[in-house]
């Protein structure tokens, strides 16, 4: 039952963040709804990797395969990888949006084309 | 030493880069040279691992951490835990196009971008670049994937923005790096619909054991349709002018190969994660293929109309290079309509040529078109300005690469002796017997392209000498021009001996892409 | 094995030889480079008004091009509707983009639905 409301809130933010990428005009707005689609993500991805009761993969020898339920620790060092990757994205695109707005004076990606007419 | 090849080639860039800095504190030259020596040893390890593959024939196969590089499975298990490196044809195939493209930007790029206190970290972005590319290449390892393609993303997206006082470079690099993010995102949500279901990373793994629910075709929707929009495929290639047309041309020249990582990466999990079905219930091969198809023919189309009418001569080039991966779109989907055939008669007699039609056009577009963007940056170095109106009478005082442009052109339109008529005819050929109108559309687009490189070569290269209007007069380094030398000799290379280049690389690329026919 | 064996065996025929491509495109240019008066008018002097772009009524000989712009212009024109709608796809704004990858996402997820991928 748990598991059910961790899948709901994951795609909540999912759905919330990509509704803002989608809608939101300010620069800064965006990275922000970019980030709780990266929450979403994460929260997806370790409630996907986890088994109920399972034990964590440390043996000294082999043990029998059949029943045992294990929790690999990949799924969670991928979304550790994936927490770090995220900030250095942020860090990278707020620069971006600083330096925009020093060029150009606006936030607004309506104002931000960077595209002339064809004719 | 020569098992380990496979992880040195990722860890030697890697290393290198941050070690630059440090060199750099002596000389600059002395980083020069160490960056330049660097890039060469992976291009050399590239070549040593093809000539390896070849040899033996089967794939090779590096585990990491295990206590022999070939021991796959652990002890007692009978699933792969550790990461693993896997190189087939394909992979060498895109290691080997990113590898040298990555080289001839960088020799490009050492005197065309000033020596300044940031041209340290233009260096050390490239060569991440070069480990995001090869490690995308070389993994078996979905969470590996993943990692180096958010390398691969970070980096370039910083390098678009390089010259960040340019009124919208930092822009096109919040664009990039916006859609890389999103992308990375969206194939992480499959990530986990197959990890959820199998318990693996292992690409191998998963498709041994692979079932074919609907969950996993929604994960491959998630995975395959982020990875199509870095590869710049229509609807979804909006963004390409844009971030192609603000960066540096080496950058540019680097990205192109960034983007044919991106394609490499549908291919691969289209048919190494999904495809060579092993049951009966899989995927619709025929409805795949004609979207793709369909989608081929939709980036020509549009990518040669917009580029006719652009008079930004990078916005120009960007768009065809939408139009181009138009073309691996379509030799590829064709092979893929045809692959479920009964019989297989039909994917023997024409769909592997259209398949190794488009393969080989990756590797020749990357050449072409890399070969172009330089040239490019000659123009914006000479008129300090992108706009063809502002241009003319470059034939009068830069020889070479006057000639460079009309090689590079001439392969892009599909004209022989040079690589763009090598692939082309093979698509032409091919796709006529599945389908002719689909091939006068292809050549109805090379029409057009031509076209439009002569009106880049109207205006940037004919017409009277002006010297009011040139920025920068010196003579070209000589870096400058053997880099774009060593691309215009590829080209022709390539396109003088189009058969050794098929039967040594684009034979055991589609053979590592499609094991079972 | 003799050339002419290498030419028409072991290569698809003549019809695409890169080799005789190739000795055709040297023998061509060393016309050109050795005998090029050939082809050249004989009545052209160098450093004459001759040589000057002709253009009746403006004189500026720098803005005389016809501008690169202006090259397809017919074109352009013929494809208005075409071009109307492309251009406003391509308008730079960010949100149409990121618009575009959930519509492609969310029509593949729909043709899995019905079935037909």
């Amino acid at each position: 039952m748990s598991n059910f409301f961790l899948y709901l809130t994951s795609i909540l933010l999912i759905m919330a963040g990509l509704a803002a990428i989608l809608y939101k005009r300010n620069l800064i707005k965006i990275v922000i709804a970019l980030n709780i689609l990266e929450a979403g993500v994460n929260l997806l991805f370790i409630t996907l990797g986890y088994r109920p009761g399972g034990t964590a993969p440390i043996f000294t020898m082999a043990p029998e395969l059949e029943g045992l339920s294990m929790v690999l620790p990949t799924p969670q060092a991928l979304i550790l990888t994936n927490i770090v990757i995220g900030f250095a994205t942020t860090a990278l695109m707020l620069t971006f949006a600083v330096l925009t707005h020093r060029h150009n004076d606006t936030m607004d990606i309506r104002n931000l084309r960077g595209v002339e007419s064809n004719d | 030493m020569i098992e380990h090849l496979p992880i040195l080639a990722i860890t030697v860039p890697l290393f290198a880069a941050f070690l630059l800095p440090i060199i750099e504190k002596a000389h600059f030259r002395a980083r020069n040279a160490a960056a330049l020596l660097a890039i060469l040893s992976v291009n050399v390890m590239v070549v040593l691992l093809a000539l390896r593959l070849s040899r033996e024939g089967a794939p090779l196969v590096y585990v990491l951490g295990a206590q022999s590089p070939a021991q796959i499975l652990p002890q007692g298990l009978d699933f792969p835990i550790r990461i693993m490196l896997k190189i087939d044809g394909f992979s060498i195939f895109m290691a080997l196009t990113s590898a040298v493209v990555v080289l001839v930007s960088y020799v490009y790029s050492m005197k065309y971008v000033p020596e300044d206190p940031r041209k340290n970290y233009y260096t050390i972005l490239l060569m991440l670049m070069l480990v995001g590319m090869l490690g995308l290449e070389f993994t078996n390892d979905l969470f590996n994937f993943f990692v180096f393609l958010e390398i691969l993303s970070i980096s370039s997206s910083a390098l678009v923005s390089y010259s960040y006082n340019r009124k919208f470079s930092p822009y096109a690099g919040y664009k990039y790096m916006m859609i890389s993010a999103v992308a990375t995102s969206f194939l992480l949500i499959g990530i986990a619909f197959f990890y959820s279901q199998y318990g693996s990373f292992n690409i191998e793994y998963l498709h041994g054991v692979i079932r074919f629910t609907l969950l996993d075709k929604i994960a491959l929707i998630f995975m395959v349709v982020p990875l199509a929009m870095k590869a710049g495929a229509i609807p979804m290639h909006m963004w390409v002018p844009d971030a192609y047309s603000e960066a540096p041309a080496p950058v540019t020249a680097a990205l192109v190969s960034a983007s044919q990582a991106s394609l490499y990466g549908v291919f691969r999990l289209s048919f190494s994660l999904f495809g060579n079905p092993v049951s009966d219930v899989t995927l619709n091969y025929h409805t795949l293929g004609w979207i793709i198809i369909v989608l081929g023919v939709l980036s020509m189309f549009v990518g040669v109309t917009m580029a006719l009418v652009q008079h930004d001569v990078k916005r120009l080039m960007a768009y065809h290079a939408i139009s181009q991966t138009g073309y691996m779109l379509l030799g590829v989907g064709v092979g893929v309509v045809v692959y479920m055939d009964p019989g297989g008669a039909a994917y023997a007699a024409f769909g592997r040529d259209a398949m190794m039609g488009g393969i080989f056009h990756i590797m020749n577009h990357a050449f072409y078109k890399g070969l172009l963007f330089l040239t490019s940056g000659v123009m914006v170095l000479r008129f300090g300005t992108r706009d063809l109106n502002k241009m003319m009478g470059m034939a009068h005082r830069d020889t070479f690469t006057t000639l460079c442009f009309i090689a590079g052109a001439l392969a892009i339109s599909g004209v022989p002796p040079f690589n763009g008529f090598a692939s082309k005819i093979l698509i032409y050929e091919s796709v006529y017997r599945f389908s002719p109108i689909l091939a006068i559309i292809a050549m109805f687009v090379s029409v057009l392209t031509l076209a439009s490189f002569l009106k880049v070569f109207y205006g940037a290269f004919l017409g009277p000498r002006n010297e009011d209007i040139i920025v920068i007069d010196e003579p070209l380094p000589a870096t400058v021009t053997a880099a774009m030398g060593v691309f215009c000799f590829l080209v022709l290379a390539m396109g003088l001996f189009p058969g050794e280049v098929l039967k040594y690389l684009v034979e055991p690329a589609v053979a590592g892409l499609v094991p079972g026919r | 094995m003799t050339a002419h064996e290498y030419i028409w065996k072991t290569m698809p025929g003549i019809h695409w030889n890169p080799l005789v491509l190739l000795a055709l495109f040297i023998i061509i240019a060393l016309l050109i480079a050795f005998a090029g008066k050939l082809f050249f008018r004989a009545d052209y002097h160098k450093g004459t008004d001759q040589v000057k772009p002709f253009n009746s009524g403006n004189l500026d000989e720098i803005d005389y091009n016809v501008k690169s712009s202006n090259l397809y212009w017919g074109f352009r024109k013929a494809l208005d509707f075409y071009y109307r709608g492309v251009d406003s796809l391509h308008n730079g704004d960010l949100n149409d983009y990121m618009k575009w990858l959930a519509f492609t996402v969310s029509i593949c997820l729909l043709l899995i639905g019905g079935g037909l991928l």
